[in-house]
């Protein structure tokens, strides 16, 4: 599975969508964090599925995080080697976690997760908590225990430093005896207490999942054979969702170019569809009103991130990156985005570059998306989209949003790609000594 | 015989004791009546505290003395090594350089190193965590030049520690324990007093004289928020401008240690008087039994 890596993540609003999860506990911290594409469709199913159930349930989530907030990842001690003896705070901290963890198993007595379950450790707690009081402290004593109280006894009755000194080594080798069978008592168990910690980081993380999806407006995604998400949004590009134009877009095997106007949001367009393909795929409700997507083999995209890594020049680095693409994506179902495909070289060659590479993704089993200027290159791809359009009143508009009408249009595959470079600097209100020189460039070529 | 520091602090649940320099007596002066309160008590500290030798200057320094049923907050490792019998309420999550901090239950009488956590909000936090577990009182250990720990919001009264390290004679050391009561003593504002966000520093005072104010109160949060020498305080107020508080630090008392870590000794009668003659402030001297 090739994944986008964490600069793409970034880029296409991965991070901003994950970013607004706030598991309570560390663990659910550290699943959130290995949140990738699932290759099972079944355990993604199971996944989905478990959101929805948790959406039901969220009268319980303040309850859970009560809790959830009070773990902490103790994975160390609960992997240590079988004949370690457990120190005091060690088998404090294995005793509050599961206590912990037989709370929540109360809070979630009624839900039934697939995959996830708590089970009862109803035998280690007797070990550690033998009068089920389940009282916060922890003391290593008691009357079971006869040998350590009298070391302790001898302790309190000490006349002077040295019987006090004598008392407390007893005490202390006691309480090392004690310790040593209680750790022989609780290692056969560790290994389902430290796999339960982690079950209770699932369920951390499907709750914060299913308060976003409800907070975003997502919709659960369905598994399907073509790409299709209506009225989708990205969290990277809005503060309130009010603020984002929803798009619809239908991908199927082949290529599907995106053309539009600089500033006319191909790009944003490009990102929202690889936002949505990844959440759904990596077990997260989209932020769009409808979802329907397929089972990838690879997320791969090409994008400018400026040539600071490398000494290549921005071409050559991307058609290294076009290769490399390529040959990753040759066997399986793949997601492959172009981000304005091979403009860092002259129109003319640049042009034949994207619409060649355009006809050759056309004809894989992946689904590719190119965003693009040129011309030639939509009528090569099997469905073609424009990403707004401009109004013609530049000089009166003070915000993009009164410039364009944003969204995402369906267009014949030879509509050519509009001609607005000059209205956006007008907009951008570039220089009038700069752009006498350009009108005249444009009457000149027009004539 | 009665302990007279013990009996300054017994009114109030949260007492803190700091130190104005190294080698102080801020923890012999809490070793001298820990044995004596008759309710259970936290201790905590501010950095470590309780070794049996100064990190610093390798002088002795007196450990911590807990009762049974007595709660303590400290490192993992001096957890591990102190000889009472503990039960354990609760790991706080804060890491030091010796452990993370945890809050214990003595289970018999004995001493400990203490070692809190280092910041006044989270002293805050085992403070409460402390009167949550069933302590009645807590005390507060201060490091040097952690002023801040004498917030009103964290305690109720502070005992304000000075030993012959810090003068040259006993008119000295008498002064600067007088700065840093009149400092931290400040009374709450009266008039419309002109408001502080942070500190009041030397070089806030420059601001203050040199934009003109005068005859005005200044106000801070806190005592512990003015951090000013000697020469600036006397400056601000030769203009009229008055440093006042919203919320006011009570000082208990002040304790005196005589000796210095450096080798030499003062009077302790003449540096016990002057320091209450300076301060009218109640003066014990901790190297004294029963102060």
């Amino acid at each position: 599975m090739v994944d986008f890596d964490f600069e793409t993540r970034e880029h296409v609003g991965i991070n901003a969508y994950l970013g607004h999860l706030a598991p309570a506990s560390p663990y659910g911290r550290e699943a959130l964090a290995e949140a990738a594409p699932y290759t099972s469709a079944d355990k993604l199913l199971e996944e989905l599925d478990n959101i929805a159930v948790m959406m039901e349930k969220r009268e319980l989530f303040p309850a859970m995080r009560g809790i959830l907030g009070q773990m902490k990842n103790i994975d160390r001690s609960l992997s240590k080697p079988e004949e370690y003896v457990f120190e005091h705070i060690e088998i404090f901290e294995i005793r509050k976690l599961l206590f912990l963890l037989e709370k929540l198993r109360a809070v979630l007595s009624g839900i039934s997760l697939a995959g996830i379950s708590i089970p009862d450790f109803a035998s280690a707690l007797e070990v550690l908590d033998p009068d089920g009081k389940r009282s916060p402290g922890y003391y290593i004593g008691g009357p079971q225990w006869p040998e350590l109280e009298s070391a302790r006894r001898r302790k309190a009755l000490a006349v002077n430093e040295d019987e006090r000194l004598a008392a407390w080594q007893d005490e202390d080798r006691e309480e090392e005896r004690v310790r040593r069978i209680i750790s022989e008592k609780l290692h056969p168990m560790c290994g389902d207490i430290l796999n339960t910690a982690h079950a209770a980081g699932k369920i951390d993380l499907l709750c914060e999942k299913a308060r976003v999806a409800e907070e975003l407006g997502c919709v659960k995604p369905q598994i399907s054979e073509k790409i299709s998400f209506k009225a989708m949004r990205n969290p990277r590009f809005f503060k309130s969702a009010e603020e984002f134009t929803p798009l619809d877009i239908d991908l199927l095997p082949g290529s599907t170019v995106i053309t539009g106007a600089n500033m006319g949001g191909k790009s944003v367009a490009l990102s929202t569809a690889a936002l949505c393909c990844w959440l759904s795929q990596s077990g997260f409700y989209p932020p769009a009103a409808a979802a329907e997507f397929v089972m990838l083999d690879g997320f791969h995209m090409l994008w400018d991130r400026g040539t600071k890594s490398s000494n290549l020049s921005s071409f050559a680095g991307e058609m290294h990156a076009l290769d490399k693409m390529v040959k990753a994506a040759s066997c399986g179902r793949h997601l492959i985005l172009a981000d304005e495909l091979a403009r860092g070289t002259n129109p003319a060659e640049g042009a034949k570059i994207a619409a060649g590479a355009t006809a050759y993704l056309n004809t894989l089993d992946s689904f590719s998306v190119i965003t693009t200027h040129y011309d030639n290159v939509a009528p090569e791809a099997n469905a073609h989209y424009r990403a707004s359009s401009v109004r013609k009143y530049a000089e009166n508009c003070t915000s993009p949003e009164q410039l364009f009408s944003y969204g995402l249009f369906k267009c014949a595959p030879d509509e050519s790609c509009p001609r607005d470079a000059l209205t956006i600097c007008e907009f951008l209100k570039v220089d009038e000594r700069i752009m006498s020189y350009i009108r005249n460039n444009y009457d000149t070529s027009d004539s | 015989m009665k302990n007279i520091l013990y009996e300054l602090i017994k009114p109030y649940k949260t007492v803190a004791f700091v130190g104005l320099c190294k080698n102080a007596g801020k923890t012999t002066a809490l070793s001298s009546i820990l044995p004596l309160c008759d309710v259970p008590y936290g201790v905590t500290s501010i950095g470590r505290d309780g070794e049996r030798t100064d990190v610093v200057t390798s002088t002795p320094k007196p450990p911590v003395f807990l009762k049974k049923d007595c709660f303590a907050a400290t490192a993992e490792s001096l957890f591990r090594s102190c000889s009472i019998s503990k039960m354990i309420l609760n790991t706080t999550g804060i890491r030091s350089p010796l452990g993370e901090i945890l809050i214990f239950r003595s289970m018999s009488d004995g001493f400990a190193e203490i070692s809190g956590p280092s910041t006044v909000s989270q002293t805050m936090a085992i403070r409460d965590d402390f009167f949550a577990f069933g302590a009645e009182k807590v005390f507060v250990d201060g490091s040097i030049s952690r002023r801040s720990i004498c917030s009103p919001e964290l305690c109720d009264a502070v005992v304000l520690s000075v030993s012959a390290a810090i003068g040259k004679n006993e008119n000295d050391v008498a002064a600067k324990a007088f700065h840093a009561a009149r400092l931290l003593g400040v009374p709450v504002a009266s008039e419309k007093p002109m408001v502080l966000n942070g500190p009041l520093t030397d070089s806030t005072a420059a601001d203050l004289i040199s934009g003109g104010v005068r005859n005005r109160e200044v106000m801070v949060h806190d005592g512990s928020m003015i951090l000013l020498t000697e020469k600036s305080y006397e400056r601000l107020i030769s203009r009229g401008i008055i440093p006042v508080c919203e919320r006011p630090i009570r000082i208990a008392a002040i304790t005196v240690n005589p000796y210095s870590p450096y080798g030499w000794r003062l009077d302790p009668e003449v540096l016990k008087n002057k320091t209450a003659e300076l301060t009218g402030l109640p003066v014990i001297n901790v190297m004294e039994k029963n102060g």
